[in-house]
């Protein structure tokens, strides 16, 4: 073999390698982001870590505006949270926290987000202590709000949210207060009744 | 017939027939004369405007209002079914100085049911006649199995806000088919197939339900003075079962000082209630809200 040839056969070598070695990374790295993606829970999963953001640089929040007639959006910067579920859970404490603006808050006081997942179908699980329906002030529009705000917050905002299941202390309920049929996930158009006609 | 003789006008020229013929003249000027003066006399005072005509010649203005007509089929309202909201361990809202929502919904849904038995005629069941919990399925069900031809559920507003006032309105919001088919805890195996058919009963009340809710807001806007907060459809456990036209009537907002006032008096609840009985009595005989 001439030290030419030497020279093209180490040089195709090189290159094989140097396929290879990218060819078992990539492999690792898809294996790592599928293990990664899987949920702790059987037949649920967390929201991945893409995908779920409307591609907004902030998030509608919704409250009660001042005369009591409907809900109002907020805007809020974009929440620092690493994944959609992350993110789906500060957007609920953001609300429980209550409005920055010259709005009226939707959830009562003593108010708990226990737990949150997102399974297959996009339903949006929300688990609260009880307080969300023992401390709740009664009313049907204001049960109504309470509901209508927290379907909204999450299904405007995300596009794989379908629906919004709520539960409490882990189980499901027929209503939080006598009046919304909470049994079954409620969709975005299912609560836009509470919107405000003016909201923007 | 032969009228020679009249064209040539030889009976006219006589003494005799000129006579009658000044005669008749002067009877036609008379009774005409007469005819004027008594259509100036109707005129002048006004009698003609106001004279009643025949029974069968009415005109519309002569009706006693316009919009009682009825436009919408007539519906027989044999069974009705009242329901008092909350009750017992439920409260409901608590006004601000302690009066309770059970117990208003309770006095209000007793004088109604009084006004329907008494003027209607009607078989008139209430899903509770004292101070009792009732899970919200039952008070539907109840409806269902006496074949109701109305539910009626009775609650009160509550806000934040202690100025709000006003009556509100609620009809079942009928979830689309695409919603249906939204999954959820209770969407699985028989529990989740009931659920969906429960929630598809009210669905082909829909336009009379609206209906009722239009004429007990005008009712209670018009007979009671209070302001119209709203009438909508929502997704409400109490509606979304019943296999009859249902409604949710909120007359007032009782963490409203003034209306909480209101409520505490029998006087006032009777005049809700008589406006509300009007409003059924023109949704039985087929009436609808004027434009």
């Amino acid at each position: 073999m001439s030290p030419s040839e030497r020279k093209r056969e180490r040089g195709s070598r090189g290159l094989f390698g140097a396929f290879l070695t990218v060819l078992i990374l990539a492999i690792v790295v898809g294996v790592l982001s599928v293990l990664v993606g899987r949920g702790p829970r059987s037949g649920l999963r967390p929201a991945g870590e893409e995908g779920g953001s409307s591609g907004r640089d902030s998030i509608l929040l919704f409250f009660v505006a001042q005369d009591g007639s409907g809900l109002q959006s907020e805007d809020r910067g974009l929440l620092q949270a690493s994944t959609v579920r992350e993110t789906l859970r500060q957007t609920v404490q953001e609300l429980i926290n209550g409005p920055r603006q010259a709005l009226l808050g939707t959830l009562p006081r003593g108010t708990q987000l226990l737990d949150l997942f997102l399974d297959d179908q996009g339903i949006v699980f929300l688990n609260f202590n009880k307080a969300i329906s023992e401390d709740h002030p009664g009313g049907v529009w204001t049960e109504i709000l309470t509901v209508s705000s927290l379907v909204q917050s999450l299904t405007s905002n995300f596009e794989l949210v379908r629906g919004v299941q709520i539960l409490i202390e882990g189980r499901p309920a027929e209503t939080l207060a006598g009046h919304v049929d909470i049994r079954r996930p409620l969709t975005r158009a299912a609560t836009e009744m509470g919107l405000k006609a003016t909201s923007s | 017939m032969d009228f020679s003789n009249v064209s040539q006008g030889a009976g006219l020229h006589s003494p005799r027939a000129r006579s009658h013929m000044r005669l008749a003249l002067s009877r036609a000027r008379l009774f005409s004369a007469i005819l004027v003066a008594l259509g100036l006399f109707f005129f002048s005072t006004g009698v003609w405007a106001q004279a009643p005509e025949g029974p069968g010649e009415l005109r519309i203005e002569d009706l006693p209002d316009a919009r009682s007509r009825p436009t919408q089929p007539v519906v027989p309202l044999d069974t009705i079914v009242l329901d008092a909201g909350h009750g017992g361990l439920d409260k409901g809202v608590r006004g601000p100085s302690g009066l309770l929502e059970k117990d208003v919904t309770l006095r209000l849904a007793q004088h109604l049911s009084t006004l329907l038995r008494a003027r209607l005629g009607a078989r008139v069941i209430q899903t509770r006649t004292e101070d009792v919990s009732l899970p919200v399925s039952e008070r539907t069900s109840l409806a269902n199995n006496a074949k109701a031809q109305l539910f009626i559920s009775i609650h009160l507003e509550g806000s934040s806000l202690r100025d709000t006032e006003g009556f509100r309105l609620y009809t079942s919001r009928s979830a689309p088919s695409g919603e249906a088919a939204v999954g959820g805890v209770g969407s699985e195996g028989t529990n989740g197939l009931d659920a969906i058919l429960w929630d598809l009963a009210q669905t082909g009340f829909s336009n009379e339900s609206a209906r009722l809710a239009e004429l007990m807001a005008d009712s209670l806007q018009r007979g009671v003075g209070l302001r119209r907060a709203g009438i909508a459809k929502a997704p409400l456990f109490i509606l979304s079962g019943a296999r009859m036209p249902a409604v949710v009537v909120s007359p007032a907002h009782l963490t409203n000082a003034r209306e909480e006032l209101l409520l505490q008096d029998e006087a006032f609840l009777q005049k809700v209630a008589e406006n509300l009985y009007e409003a059924i009595l023109n949704f039985a005989e087929g009436r609808d809200v004027a434009e």
